[in-house]
C-alpha cells in the first residue's frame, strides 16, 4: 500500500498529472533499488494461474505442443479459455487458484506430462534434456532444475524428497535408481521430474 | 453443461432436491444445526449464477408497483400465476411442480424473497461476492461466510473435522474460502494422483508417517519448512501448504467414499452432464461421508 501511495503522490507531482515516467520511476525505483519492488519478501510470492502454470511447466521441459489437448486440461484446473462468465477477466489473486481439486489437477498434469501420459497435451524428451545438458545421475537433474526454475534455492528437504522418490520402488520399498536399467530407468527419472515440477515453490511465480 | 436456467426448469420439473437458499438467517440457523454433533442434518447450497428475474420467479401481486405498466412485456397476470396463500406472493407458473413441496405454506420449502441488504451494490459481481461472504460493502473480502462460521465455532485443527465442508466444484466457492482450505474437487472418480494405487500413495507420499525419517511425496513437498523464519513467509505460503496436506486427507475421503458405484435412491434420475454429475456426486458424498455442508455453482 505504501508503494501505491508513492505512485499516486508522483502521478499527482507533475505540474500536468500523469507524467507516466515519474510514475514508473516511483515504482520501480531504479536508482537506489530499495522500493518494495525491490524487496525479496515479494518476489515468487504470486500463485500461478492454470494458464502461467501449464506454460511454465511446458517451458521448464522444452515439451513440444501439439493437439489440443492443453485447453482440455486448463478447463480441468478451473480456467476455461475465453468462458469467464464474469466480465472483470480471470483473478490474478492465489485464493482464486488454489483449492485441492486445482492442485491436484496440476499434480496430475505434471505427472502426465513429465511421463509423455497425455500426448494431446504436449511431449518432451528427458532424454534429450539430459544429453544437452550433459545430465547423467539423479542428482544431476535436480541441480539442473534447481538452477534453472528455483534460482538455486530449493532446501536439502526438498532434494532429499526428489531423492527419496527416485530411489523407491512403486510401492515406496528403497530401491536405487541406478541399478536399473533402459526403460524402468529412464520412466523412474520421469517420475522424479514430475516430483520435482510438483513441488510447492513451483505454484509461485 | 446445461445453463442455470436449464437446471431451474429441470429441476423443478423433476422436484429434485435443491433449492438455492440465499438468506443469511437462515443459512445461519442450518449452519448451527449441522454443527451439533448429533444431528444428521445437512446442508447443500447452490449458488445459481447470471440472472434470474427474481420478481417474476416469486412474484409481489401485493406490491402495486408490479404491473402492467411498470413490466409492459414481462407481467404475469394475476389468474396465471400460482397462489402461495398469504395474501401477497405469488409464484411463476412454472414452479407448480414445487407446491406438493410447498404444501400452502406448511411443507417443506421456504421460499424467501426481495431479500436485500443495505445500500444494494449495482454491481452484480459484487453482489454474488456480498451473498458469499455476508459482508456487503466489502468488494474484496477472500473469507466466505460458511468458512467464517466453521473456524469460529469448531476446532479446525482436529482433523475428524478436515472434512466438514466441500463444494464439488473445479474452484473453492467463495463460501467456503479462507486461509485453510476445505475440499473441493469436480468428481469423485477424477479425484485421484495417475497411476495404479501404490504409485499414487507413493507419489502423494502416504507412508511419510510410518516412521520413515524423511519427508516423501507430495505431502513431504508441501509440509512447512521448519528452517523458514515467520518472516520469510509470504502471502500464499500457508495456503499453498495447508492445501496440499487438506489433500492428502481428502484424496482418501473421497476415494474411499466413491470405490464402490453409486445406485442413485429413491429413483432419482439425473440429468447427463456436468452439473447433474455434481449433483449425483452431492448426494452421494452426503450418504457416504460426514460432511455436513456440501456448496454447488451454476452458471447462468
Amino acid at each position: 500500500m505504501a508503494l501505491m501511495k508513492e505512485a499516486i503522490a508522483a502521478w499527482n507531482a507533475t505540474p500536468r498529472p500523469g507524467h507516466i515516467r515519474s510514475v514508473l520511476h516511483a515504482i520501480l525505483d531504479p536508482v537506489n533499488q530499495q522500493g518494495p519492488f525491490w524487496n525479496a519478501h515479494y518476489q515468487m510470492a504470486k500463485i500461478k494461474t492454470p494458464i502461467e502454470f501449464i506454460n511454465s511447466t511446458h517451458r521448464a521441459l522444452g515439451a513440444q505442443i501439439s493437439g489440443k489437448g492443453l485447453t482440455e486440461r486448463m478447463s480441468d484446473m478451473g480456467m476455461e479459455l475465453f468462458q469467464r462468465d464474469d466480465p472483470d477477466g480471470y483473478p490474478e489473486l492465489g485464493y482464486e487458484w488454489m483449492d485441492t481439486h486445482n492442485l491436484l489437477e496440476r499434480l496430475r498434469f505434471c505427472q502426465d506430462l513429465a511421463m509423455n501420459g497425455d500426448f494431446a497435451a504436449g511431449e518432451w524428451s528427458l532424454q534429450d534434456l539430459m544429453k544437452g545438458q550433459d545430465l547423467s545421475t539423479p542428482e544431476d537433474i535436480i541441480e539442473y532444475f534447481d538452477q534453472a526454475l528455483f534460482q538455486e534455492q530449493l532446501t536439502e528437504r526438498r532434494k532429499a524428497v526428489f531423492l527419496d522418490f527416485v530411489n523407491s520402488d512403486d510401492a515406496g520399498y528403497m530401491d536405487p535408481v541406478e541399478a536399473l536399467k533402459g526403460r524402468a530407468k529412464q520412466r523412474r527419472l520421469e517420475q522424479m521430474v514430475g516430483i520435482i515440477l510438483s513441488t510447492q515453490e513451483f505454484q509461485f511465480q | 453443461m446445461f445453463s442455470r436456467r436449464e437446471f431451474l426448469r429441470m429441476n423443478l420439473a423433476a422436484g429434485a432436491a435443491g433449492f438455492a437458499v440465499s438468506h443469511p438467517f437462515l443459512l445461519n440457523r442450518q449452519v448451527m444445526a449441522a454443527q451439533s454433533g448429533s444431528s444428521a442434518k445437512r446442508m447443500i447450497f447452490i449458488f445459481q449464477r447470471g440472472g434470474n428475474d427474481g420478481i417474476n420467479t416469486i412474484i409481489p401481486r401485493g406490491d402495486k408497483e408490479y404491473n402492467q405498466r411498470t413490466r409492459p412485456t414481462l407481467h404475469i397476470p394475476e389468474t396465471d400465476a400460482l397462489d402461495l396463500g398469504n395474501g401477497f406472493a405469488q409464484a411463476h407458473p412454472r414452479l407448480e411442480p414445487m407446491m406438493d413441496m410447498y404444501g400452502n405454506g406448511t411443507g417443506s420449502l421456504a421460499m424467501l424473497h426481495r431479500i436485500g441488504y443495505a445500500k444494494q451494490s449495482r454491481s452484480h459481481f459484487d453482489s454474488q461476492n456480498y451473498w458469499e461472504h455476508g459482508v456487503p460493502g466489502d468488494a474484496g473480502l477472500k473469507e466466505g461466510m460458511f468458512f467464517r462460521q466453521l473456524v469460529e465455532t469448531l476446532d479446525m485443527s482436529d482433523p475428524k473435522n478436515g472434512f466438514v465442508a466441500a463444494s464439488v466444484s473445479s474452484s473453492q466457492l467463495l463460501a467456503l474460502r479462507g486461509e485453510s482450505p476445505f475440499p473441493s474437487f469436480k468428481a469423485a472418480k477424477r479425484f485421484r494422483l495417475q497411476g495404479n494405487e501404490n504409485l499414487a500413495n507413493k507419489t502423494l507420499g502416504r507412508e511419510a508417517t510410518k516412521g520413515k525419517p524423511v519427508p516423501r511425496g507430495v505431502l513431504g513437498l508441501y509440509e512447512s519448512d521448519p528452517v523458514m523464519m515467520s518472516d520469510q513467509k509470504k502471502l500464499y505460503t500457508e495456503l499453498v501448504q495447508n492445501t496440499g496436506q487438506a489433500l492428502g486427507s481428502t484424496l482418501k475421503k473421497v476415494q474411499d467414499a466413491s470405490r464402490c458405484a453409486y445406485e442413485p435412491a429413491n429413483g432419482a434420475s439425473y440429468p447427463n452432464g456436468d452439473f447433474g454429475q455434481k449433483l449425483q456426486e452431492a448426494a452421494m458424498l452426503i450418504k457416504r461421508t460426514d460432511v455436513k455442508i456440501l456448496g454447488l455453482n451454476i452458471g447462468g
